[in-house]
């Protein structure tokens, strides 16, 4: 994509109706002009025009932004702000320079598994030092979705093990030392043989929400799916969404290199975030002549976990779920790839669960990746109306299909007389369907603090 | 050159006072913050010299005190979608958002209101009321971002006016803060506050005269049902002639849209709605009420449209295929931004009739001006927004587009149109004020600005021009004293009553009192009025009929007509001036409106000032100037015909007035109940208030006044009657009369003689004239409380044994009591009364004085009627007005 013509396109079609008020989250908690797309894109276009001097004040309105899409859907010229906003931050980090930890996050860590899985094991021994206060500074557990705050004091939690750790206690075996060796997830003997796909761990899955990892795990061979897991690395949504392109690049590439060579049907990850992000690889590596071909080839393989287990057949649920179910739309889901009904379907089909339908499911949780650390009092004020949305359902679960989400909701439900519980589509299903639970559900978690 | 070396924000200490205003709510002082300010949905742009966001009236109210100190110019902003200019600030102003007073405050069903801050976004308080079985009818197309408080200031209509009108007929009360500083209420939660209808004239005032930080809405049921079509035609011609053939026809459907070919294209583009992309022009029509009535006025609007060759005609099936229809209509404006970077909205209003010639002028327009104009029409109101799309860094297509817009506008105003309909005058419209109204015109609203904001701080550089052209010198009155020439301009067939035959001999009567300090007192029929010092001026001689134009909803008729004579005139035509004021067939319409009784059909109808759209008046400086048309979509300037409606002859003389009107109502019926108790009459005025189908009338009467009457009177001593009438289609009164059959146990149905029950409404109206009575004094209070109110007054009198006669109008917030001559131990009564009145949340006044408040009115509402009149009326030749006499 070429970023001036893309630049000057999208911001012609703003014609200032202001109808993005309605669906801006930040605009809803500010009701200031600067929170919302309309009052973005103004001044992006006269940074654009030369009128405005790119100052460092531009911050706010362009990194308050949560890219969650909402003003695209209801603009009747679907001007793209999100991608926008990712091309002013990468104005903006060339002019005033990027935040060392972000520079350091994005290209000595997230390509680099085994150096970013010995920083986590650190950071889950963060209990004992006063790490963690160290890599709240760097930034470096937003980048991963690992760390939230509340109003009082911190209340991380880390899993024991992480779920790169665990393949082998889910099934995966060594296969095809002599050929090129590979993890391999036998298909279930008794489902329909199903297609063969390769799992793309992703890093919130990985670090933060193993126990949803392994469900998906299991429910794809369960759904007699052939799984192959890669060692591949951050997607690279993060850096891009803080406008790092070329870490971006980087990433997408080296994932390329990883996961061109496996011989799968499709990609899939229980990530919405990063099956959006991979969806989109094609667009990201446009300008790149030698990788372009296959970024779209990998980009069509893609498919979310939802949408590729809604398309297999299932037996109906042996334990269908107990209590009532309601489901949040995570924004790279539900807007960015239109899977709306397939997590649904999944829910009262496959899971037999009763649901009930969230008012404004779709409203973004706040979560944004790292935008509840970059953005604590936004993303909290933003969180508080999910809750109350949540709570005024009466269900007692709220099921979802992201890590960041997960990790967001559980935090606005932890508290309350009436805790909510906060799943994975795939781990409610998997309950459902008879597969084991994972360990680390409830109990697995240990706090990262020691206060 | 970059604009970051933008104007400087305002002196320290002057920002200071504002942060000290402001509290811990945000004040916008950098460059960079106040940028996003400095726009609307429109094309004129200009930055703020700072921006306040307060959070609470008394913040807004301290802003403005600093602003008074200061001499700083402010203007307030909601969502910024204005396609105007309205919050377009001057240079060096304040800019006051209003977005984050954003609460809906209270919602009271039984007073059909609610109570908002002016920051509530239109469609999220429609998101509130519909689970009540409410809504508040105004639905500008930009409803799912604009503010109430925009609404307001720019009197926004919407699809659904047609039907349910405009948002000035929406408004019952406002808190304002003037110019000054002051706080103070205007309007009333049912019933006005006595004075002059300031409320109407604030509506639509965009701001110029002061800020509005809360208004009471008033709410509509919810309809049982909503049938949707969508009509396509091949011509536009056809599609707008079989627009005002339905009208023609005597159907109102709640609204009648219409769109055409490139507008068709763009919003399928944009969202994929179901719109034929191959049709010239589409008609979106909704027609809504009880279930049973809308099959029928569907299959008649089918048939016309067949008449005009429709080539389609398509129900919508589903209520997801209805509400995309709808979404796509109301994101056309903004769909348009896909095919162009720039865009004009224009705004015009046309008498219905002349819709398909409007638009005939408007393709002349766009051929001659080499553009492509899609026109998107509220066509059942005759207004119209063509729209002209463009690229504005081509400097010859934006002098195109700007020419073509002012040719549109020209066009627009030859047929009798407006120069606006429904977006506002703002900054980008003034320069076309000259062309609607004359200099008079135009220096009058100057004179009203000028009165109630001296310092033209409320938002300036709104609505006026900066230059007024002088007003034309009057031809030399002639001299000598007022008795000896008024003898040469008018008749005296009375002593002491002048009746002049045209408008220039009332007007230079005016003049020459004005000139002579003469006291005089306006009257027409004298069936409500007192007699006043000085000579009457009558408009007796005013006796025309000037245009009765059904097929547009409108009449104009002097002043001086009779209701006998104009609801003849208009039945002819099958329509009718839905009015039935004391005094009856003798009223004559200027007397209906200078007293503002329009009777007890209100409830269904709409208050007076709503069943008017223009008038022409005769000033005491002897000038003839007009204000509004007969377009019922008219926001050009300020809404000075409204100020006519109760203004009792203390600020001008009408000569004529354009009346709203509606085709006369196939069936009426009427019911009457009886109880032991008020109670359950008034929970049955309660449920036919609330219900889907709206009653016409609702009068709860005292045992006196039924005998009054000469209804059914069985021995028994009761509570009293509550009588309910019924207008519109056989099922409609049906669906109403069965609604109210069934809530109503303790309660005992009256048969009436139908033969009798026309007369009877007539006799109803006619308890509220004062010349039945030593004394008539009326209650005004919200509607929820008028059955105490009437319970309360009824207890009082009897307690001081005084035989009265109460009627009251629960759906209006209305209770009089007619008093006969009171005994000295008997006074006390009126003293009583008006603490009745008070506990109420009402005013008592006087009928028998000319509408004069026996309740004390606060200083500042006295203070801003005390300006207006000062501006119509500097010498005092004519009556004070009823708020300035109260004991």
């Amino acid at each position: 994509m070429n970023d001036t013509d893309l630049i000057a396109g999208e911001l012609l079609r703003c014609n200032k109706c202001g109808y993005c008020q309605s669906v801006c989250p930040t605009y809803q908690i500010s009701q200031d002009e600067a929170g919302v797309a309309r009052g973005r894109l103004e001044l992006l276009s006269e940074v654009q025009d030369g009128e405005l001097e790119p100052l460092e004040a531009l911050r706010g309105p362009f990194f308050d932004c949560l890219m969650c899409g909402a003003c695209t859907q209801a603009c009747f010229s679907a001007v793209r702000t999100d991608e926008l906003m990712v091309r002013a931050r990468q104005d903006f980090h060339r002019r005033h320079g990027q935040p060392f930890a972000q520079s350091f996050i994005f290209h000595r860590l997230l390509g680099y598994p085994e150096r970013l899985t010995a920083l986590m094991r650190l950071a889950g021994a963060g209990k004992r030092s006063g790490l963690t206060r160290l890599f709240r500074r760097l930034g470096l557990l937003g980048w991963i979705n690992a760390t939230l705050e509340g109003a009082e004091g911190l209340v991380e939690t880390m899993p024991r093990r992480f779920l790169r750790d665990r393949l082998a206690e889910i099934g995966f075996i060594r296969r095809g030392v002599a050929t090129g060796e590979e993890l391999v997830l036998p298909r279930s003997i008794t489902a329909p043989r199903g297609p063969r796909v390769a799992y793309f761990i992703g890093c919130g899955t990985n670090f933060q929400q193993p126990a949803a990892g392994e469900a998906a795990l299991r429910l794809l061979a369960h759904a007699g799916c052939e799984v192959v897991a890669l060692p591949n690395v951050c997607c690279g949504l993060p850096p891009y969404s803080y406008g790092d392109l070329e870490a971006a690049r980087t990433l997408a590439r080296q994932n390329l290199a990883i996961l061109g060579r496996a011989q799968v049907d499709y990609l899939v990850t229980e990530c919405g975030s990063c099956s959006r992000f991979l969806k989109q690889y094609g667009e990201l590596l446009a300008d790149d002549p030698a990788a372009v071909a296959e970024a779209e080839d990998l980009a069509v393989q893609t498919r979310d976990f939802t949408e590729l287990l809604a398309s297999l057949p299932l037996p109906p649920p042996v334990r269908p779920w107990p209590g009532v179910v309601t489901y949040h739309d995570p924004c790279h889901l539900g807007r960015g790839q239109g899977l709306r009904a397939e997590p649904r379907r999944l829910l009262t089909e496959a899971a037999g669960a009763t649901l009930v339908e969230l008012p404004e499911a779709d409203w973004c949780c706040g979560g944004a990746g790292s935008y509840n650390i970059t953005h604590p009092e936004m993303s909290l004020a933003i969180l508080r109306r999910k809750v109350e949305n949540i709570r005024g359902t009466g269900a007692d679960t709220v099921v979802t299909a992201c890590p960041s989400c997960l990790i967001q909701l559980s935090w606005g439900l932890r508290e309350g007389e009436t805790p909510i519980a906060v799943r994975h589509v795939a781990e409610v299903v998997a309950a459902a369907q008879g597969l084991p639970q994972s360990v680390d559900r409830d109990g697995g978690n240990v706090p990262l603090t020691a206060e | 050159m970059p604009k970051s070396a933008c104007p400087a924000s305002l002196p320290a200490p002057v920002l200071e006072d504002f942060r000290q205003a402001l509290g811990s709510a945000r004040l916008l002082c950098d460059p960079l913050s106040r940028r996003v300010y400095q726009y609307d949905a429109a094309l004129d742009q200009q930055l703020p010299a700072a921006v306040a966001l307060p959070e609470s009236t008394d913040q807004v109210q301290a802003l403005v005190q600093a602003c008074v100190r200061h001499r700083v110019p402010f203007t307030p902003r909601g969502a910024g979608t204005s396609l105007s200019g309205g919050p377009i600030p001057t240079p060096g102003a304040l800019l006051i958002s209003l977005a984050r007073l954003n609460r809906v405050l209270d919602i009271r069903p039984l007073d059909l209101c609610a109570v908002v801050q002016p920051g509530v976004v239109n469609l999220e308080l429609q998101r509130q009321l519909a689970p009540l079985g409410l809504s508040y009818a105004p639905d500008p197309s930009s409803q799912l971002v604009s503010t109430i408080g925009g609404n307001l200031g720019h009197n926004a209509g919407g699809p659904h006016c047609l039907k349910y009108g405009v948002t000035a007929h929406h408004i019952l009360e406002i808190e304002v803060i003037t110019p000054q500083g002051e706080r103070v209420r205007l309007g009333g939660r049912g019933a006005a506050a006595p004075g002059c209808n300031l409320l109407g004239l604030w509506v639509g005032s965009e701001g110029t005269l002061g800020l509005v930080t809360e208004i009471t809405c008033h709410l509509t049921p919810l309809p049982e049902a909503t049938l949707t079509a969508l009509v396509a035609f091949d011509s536009l011609e056809a599609a707008s002639s079989t627009v005002s053939a339905i009208i023609a026809r005597g159907i109102i459907p709640a609204a009648l849209e219409m769109m055409d070919r490139p507008l068709l294209e763009a919003v399928e583009r944009g969202l994929q709605a179901g719109y034929p992309v191959d049709a010239e022009a589409v008609l979106l029509i909704d027609v809504d009420g009880p279930r049973a009535a809308l099959a029928g006025q569907l299959a008649a609007i089918r048939e016309i449209c067949g008449q005009f060759g429709a080539r389609e005609f398509r129900q919508a099936e589903t209520e997801s295929e209805r509400t995309l229809l709808w979404r796509g209509r109301k994101g056309t404006a903004a769909a348009l931004a896909n095919l162009a970077p720039g865009k004009i909205s224009t705004d015009i209003s046309v008498p219905r009739q002349h819709l398909p010639e409007m638009l005939a002028r408007i393709s002349e327009t766009a051929a001659r001006q080499h553009l492509s104009i899609g026109n998107l029409l509220h066509a059942g109101d005759g207004n119209l927004h063509p729209q002209m799309i463009f690229d504005p860094r081509d400097a010859d297509q934006l002098a195109r587009v700007m020419a073509a817009q002012d040719e549109v506008i020209r066009a627009a105003l030859s047929l009798g149109g407006a120069m606006t309909g429904e977006h506002g005058v703002g900054t980008e419209k003034r320069k076309f004020m000259p062309l609607m109204f004359g200099p008079a015109e135009l220096a009058l609203m100057r004179d009203l600005k000028v009165a109630f904001d001296p310092e033209n701080l409320a938002n300036p550089g709104k609505l006026l021009p900066d230059d007024i052209p002088p007003t034309a010198p009057a031809a030399p009155l002639p001299e000598g004293s007022f008795s000896r020439v008024a003898d040469t301009l008018a008749v005296s067939d009375e002593p002491g009553r002048l009746k002049p035959y045209d408008y220039e001999a009332l007007a230079k009567l005016l003049a020459l009192a004005a000139r002579e300090n003469q006291p005089v007192c306006l009257r027409g029929a004298e069936t409500v009025a007192s007699r006043a010092a000085g000579p009457v001026l009558s408009s007796r001689g005013l006796h025309h009929i000037v245009a009765v134009e059904t097929a547009n909803l409108t009449v104009t008729a002097q002043a001086g007509v009779t209701l006998a004579d104009l609801q003849t005139a208009l039945a002819a035509q099958g329509h009718w001036w839905p009015v039935l004021p004391p005094g009856g067939d003798q009223a004559t319409v200027g007397g209906v409106l200078a007293a503002g009784l329009g009777g007890p059909f209100g409830v269904r109808y709409g208050r007076l000032a709503d069943l008017l759209t223009g008038v022409r008046l005769a000033l005491t400086s002897g000038e003839v100037v007009r204000f509004g048309v007969s377009c019922v979509k008219n926001v050009a300037g300020y809404a000075l015909e409204r100020l006519v409606v109760g203004s009792r002859g203390t600020l001008a003389a009408l000569l004529e007035a354009t009346l709203r009107t509606v085709p006369l109502p196939p069936a009426r019926a009427t019911q009457l109940f009886r109880a032991d108790t008020l109670a359950p009459l008034e929970r049955l005025a309660q449920a036919a208030l609330l219900g889907s189908v709206r009653p016409a009338a609702l009068e709860l009467l005292s045992p006196a006044a039924a005998v009054s009457l000469g209804l059914p009177d069985p021995d028994a001593p009761r509570g009293g009657l509550l009588l309910v009438a019924w207008h519109g289609a056989e099922p409609e009164i049906a669906a109403g009369q069965a609604a109210l059959a069934a809530g109503s146990a303790w309660i005992e149905d009256v048969p009436l003689d139908p033969a009798q029950t026309p007369s009877l409404w007539a006799r109803v109206a006619d308890l509220s004239r004062p010349g039945d009575w030593p004394e008539l004094l009326e209650i005004l209070c919200p509607p929820s409380d008028t059955a105490g109110a009437f319970a309360a007054a009824q207890a009082a009198a009897a307690s001081h044994g005084v035989e009265a006669v109460l009627s009251a109008s629960p759906g209006l917030g209305s209770v009089r009591v007619g008093l006969p001559e009171l005994t000295p131990d008997q006074r006390p009564l009126r003293e009583v009364l008006r603490t009745v009145a008070a506990t109420h949340g009402g005013w008592l006044r006087s009928l028998s004085a000319d509408g004069a408040s026996l309740t004390p009115l606060p200083e500042a509402l006295r203070d801003l009627n005390h300006r207006l009149k000062t501006v119509f009326d500097p010498r005092g030749i004519l009556p004070a007005g009823p708020e300035t006499t109260h004991e």
